[in-house]
């Protein structure tokens, strides 16, 4: 098996607030392979967000990487230099994020901004190459009439082109490795069903790795190869799609999966989790979940669960698999 | 469907905005956010309301409440037409109808407690005598909602997003209302707090007898709530039935494909996400005809020569397409 | 508002001031202030010998043990007339504020809220009043009117009001479309409820910190005032007025100016340090990095 495209090993990632220690990222363990589309799924303050800044390396201050290995094509980047990290971001790993027309900035054409990142990252220099590159990109995107949009400003796109553009200036690097946080959930769900289907085929066309945020069940199910489960800052399962959706191992992923609504249902009554989300500031010792686990023991008051491989890809942190 | 059973009947209703420029604020454009919508709700049921951006599913929410005035057409409570009343007589009609907004953190207001903030409507009625009166009837509905005594001198920045809803949920009840609409009231919430908010909406409609107007982009979430789904699309309602009918034998062309644009959950139903082409209109200046034409995989040329109106197709369920 | 919330508010009160004496700033500031304020209201009983009783044989005699700060050319005690003179700028201090309150408040008020052409026409008459610089207003006023601590007064809140009026206006703009606003309208309140109510409450902060942030040019203007003759009127004592009767002796007698300069000069650095101090406690970002 070939050397994967991104490992993350064991990453802590911290936030030093007066009010205390968060620990947004607490020993999280990730794989993406080549050519994979892997999902990151988890609730509010599970620390998604944070993976991601993470392995670009621009959590914001009180924030700090305080332990662990980023390894991306075959090279650590936790311990590369600033000046280095800057080809990287952008270059070989891009990232679009959850609101488009306010990720842009407002200042500046499409154009502008597809070009500053074709200079940058691909060294070209001659205008009308960059202007057909920016075709070239626009119409990947399938963004109609590329050649008068090109000219307008975010503000006057709608939240599907604006995604598409920052699609396009994500790729116009060639990247290896597309970080999706959280892509459509301000956008309708006809748009969304737009840019999956464009994320779809972007990955099978061009090989593109993707490493997609969401807390929507349905987007990871229609899009991810893999799945990795977050709870707390911790990923506490992971594996194929299937294995997680069909048959999920942790208590959690399967009371997640069960408090989803679906479609076809029947009943007029939904399930739930009992208890709430644990302040991240004071999380629960042992296995942090134990406190709402309908199958909670002794130990997993007092221990955190050891990481179990239930088989080749199905790793999950649970007492109940030891 | 007898008049009698009807809390609410929306007839035609028409709420535009108008483009200005200039300094003498000429208009240069109309933004048709409610155009024609004719809507009844039956007293104890749950109307489930979809619609994407823009297609006026807040603004009408917001004229059948009287918070934006609508521009024509009736919206009958109870058998009253409610935009005839003068604003003060209307000011005791609304004790009747409520609403629960989208963003807890935003609709209540981060300087007053959760006491304050629940029995505002009692106060701003003079319903209650004293402060005692008002502290039990704040004890009983924050019970009814599932909160205790311990938060009634809390802040809403004290709370977590699913206990502010809840605060806000006992804040409309406070005044006993027979009509509540709900704005996306869990969209902004984690996927397991939803749920619960859900139940209790459920469990206090049972209770109370209330009837809903269910506001949510959310689909799956309003198959289990609703009753009956009506679906808008810029301005006009394009299909309103049973919730099962709506959901499992769908007609117009646009509510098909909003339908099969959800992502399934079921990974083996992968691949079955189809998207619709294209952008809605800019409800600013719409066509004379169908508005869903341009994105429509089945439209015709004679699609072009009207707009289509709403037509029985089965028993209670209604299209507006040319198709049929 | 009910008992709870009284006395919440109290305790956040205190909490505010406990947040402001942690700091370098505010602890000057608030010693500052307080040392000033406690003149001014004890300068009856602080002050050595009545600020109005001429003594003529003792005039323009330096700081001694019997005149701690000397005597003016009218052979007054330099101290008392400068404790005394507190009293001016901390009425100033207080009332101006008020006068500048009651016309800009209500008006920022009805702007922000029902905008439209009622909008425009006060904002052209405020903007009119803030282009212009304070001092020519409180000087054209004075001279209307006539001088005398009470037109001072008034003068110098007819020229800050605008400054209040757009702080409040903008405060209400943006509160104007919030949805707990829309939520108390669906509850059933009309537009004096929810102004009162919900828009007032929070326009208390910016309008705090706009007053304390302000206070020391008022104060300022009103010595300017004084020293120029239209102020307070002599033999009442001013800072003001007190520098101005000094400047033809400059020479003999520095001190009758150099006193009041220094007081002055210590009270503002001392309200720019408070309000320096609140104004980053108030502000719910900068609190944060403190608590």
């Amino acid at each position: 098996m070939s050397q994967p495209l991104l490992l993350v090993e064991d990453l802590k990632t911290y936030f030093y607030l007066p009010e205390g220690v968060l620990r947004a990222v607490d020993g999280l363990n990730l794989i993406v392979n080549r050519n994979e589309i892997v999902g990151i799924i988890g609730e509010s303050g599970s620390g998604k967000t944070v993976t991601a800044l993470s392995i670009l390396r621009i959590v914001p201050p009180p924030g700090r990487i305080v332990d662990g290995k980023i390894v991306f094509d075959g090279e650590n980047l936790l311990e590369k230099s600033e000046e280095e990290m800057m080809k990287i971001r952008g270059g070989k790993i891009s990232m679009i994020f959850q609101d488009p027309i306010s990720s842009l900035d407002p200042l500046y054409r499409v154009k502008d901004q597809l070009s500053e990142v074709i200079r940058m990252h691909r060294g070209l220099t001659d205008e009308s190459e960059i202007k057909e590159e920016i075709i070239r990109l626009l119409s990947m995107v399938k963004i109609p009439d590329p050649d008068r949009l090109m000219n307008a400003y975010p503000h006057e796109l709608s939240g599907g082109m604006a995604q598409r553009v920052m699609i396009a200036i994500a790729l116009a690097s060639n990247p290896l490795l597309l970080i999706a946080d959280e892509p459509t959930s301000n956008l309708d769900v006809t748009i969304q069903a737009q840019i999956l289907e464009l994320l779809r085929e972007l990955h099978e066309r061009r090989g593109l790795s993707i490493l997609m945020i969401s807390h929507n069940f349905g987007v990871i199910a229609e899009l991810c190869d893999k799945v990795v489960v977050m709870y707390c800052g911790e990923a506490i399962e992971s594996g194929s799609l299937i294995d997680v959706f069909e048959n999920p191992a942790h208590p959690y992923t399967k009371g997640l999966l069960s408090v989803v609504p679906k479609l076809h249902g029947v009943s007029k009554h939904f399930e739930t989790i009992p208890g709430s989300l644990p302040n991240p500031l004071n999380p629960p010792s042992g296995c942090k979940f134990h406190p709402r686990c309908p199958k909670a023991m002794n130990i997993c008051r007092k221990v955190k669960p050891p990481r179990c491989k239930l088989n080749r890809d199905h790793v999950v942190s649970c007492h109940l698999y030891t | 469907m007898s008049k009698t059973e009807a809390l609410l009947e929306i007839v035609d209703l028409k709420k535009y905005f108008y483009l200005r420029k200039g300094i003498l604020r000429r208009v240069i454009g109309r933004i048709h956010a409610v155009d024609g919508v004719n809507l009844t709700i039956r007293r104890g049921e749950t109307l489930g309301l979809i619609g994407e951006s823009g297609s006026g599913k807040t603004t009408l929410a917001r004229c059948i409440l009287r918070l934006i005035e609508p521009d024509d057409g009736k919206v009958i409570f109870d058998g009253e037409d409610i935009l005839k009343l003068s604003k003060k007589e209307f000011r005791r009609l609304r004790r009747k109808m409520q609403m629960v907004f989208q963003d807890p953190a935003s609709s209540l207001d981060p300087r007053m407690t959760v006491e304050a903030l629940v029995t505002e409507g009692l106060r701003l009625h003079g319903l209650c005598k004293d402060r005692e009166e008002r502290r039990d009837i704040a004890l009983k509905l924050l019970k009814d909602v599932g909160l205790g005594e311990e938060h009634l001198h809390k802040y809403p920045h004290e709370l977590s997003g699913g206990m502010k809803q809840r605060v806000a949920i006992a804040r409309a009840l406070a005044l006993q209302p027979e009509f509540l609409v709900l704005d996306e009231p869990t969209s902004a919430l984690d996927v397991s707090v939803q749920a619960k908010i859900l139940n209790l909406l459920i469990n206090l409609q049972k209770k109370y007898n209330l009837t809903y107007l269910f506001i949510t982009h959310d689909i799956s979430v309003v198959a289990h709530m609703s009753d009956r789904i009506a679906v808008m699309y810029l301005g006009k309602i394009v299909e309103i039935g049973e919730t099962n009918q709506v959901i499992n034998s769908p007609y117009h062309p646009y509510v098909k494909a909003l339908l099969s644009s959800i992502p399934s959950t079921d990974p083996k139903m992968r691949g079955r996400l189809k998207a619709p082409k294209g952008e809605p209109p800019s409800p600013l200046n719409p066509p004379p005809y169908c508005r869903f034409y341009n994105r429509c995989p089945l439209a015709r040329p004679a699609c072009k020569e009207s707009e289509p109106e709403l037509k029985e197709i089965e028993n209670n369920h209604y299209v507006a397409c040319h198709l049929y | 508002m009910n008992l709870i919330s009284k006395s919440y508010y109290a305790w956040r009160f205190l909490q505010n001031l406990k947040l402001i004496w942690s700091r370098k700033d505010g602890k000057a500031g608030m010693l500052i202030t307080a040392f000033i304020v406690l003149i001014a209201v004890a300068a009856p009983i602080l002050s050595p010998k009545s600020p109005y009783t001429q003594v003529l044989e003792d005039k323009l005699k330096p700081p001694s043990l019997q005149y701690p700060f000397g005597t003016d050319h009218l052979g007054r005690d330099l101290m008392s007339r400068i404790f005394h003179g507190a009293r001016a700028s901390l009425i100033v201090g207080v009332f101006s504020v008020l006068v500048a309150i009651v016309i800009g408040v209500p008006l920022g008020l009805i702007a922000g809220y029902y905008g439209g052409l009622i909008d425009q026409v006060i904002e052209v008459i405020t903007s009119a009043f803030w282009s212009f610089p304070t001092f020519l207003i409180a000087l054209a006023f004075a001279a209307a009117f006539g001088p005398g601590l009470q037109n001072v007064l008034i003068a110098i809140g007819v020229a800050w009001w605008a400054g209040f009026a757009r702080i409040v206006r903008g405060e209400v703009l943006s509160l104007r479309e919030r949805r707990f606003i829309e939520a108390v309208r669906c509850l059933g309140a009309n537009d004096a409820q929810i102004i009162v109510y919900h828009i007032l409450p929070n326009c208390i902060n910016p309008l705090l910190v706009y007053s304390i942030l302000n206070i020391p040019s008022m104060i300022l203007i009103e010595a300017s005032l004084s020293f120029l003759g239209i102020g307070i009127q002599p033999p009442h004592p001013s800072w003001g007025n007190i520098i101005g009767s000094g400047r033809p002796y400059l020479r003999e007698a520095p001190w009758i100016v150099m006193f009041p300069t220094a007081f002055l000069a210590l009270t503002l650095i001392g309200l720019i340090l408070l309000g320096d101090a609140v104004s980053n406690v108030l502000n719910p970002r900068l609190r944060r990095r403190m608590i």
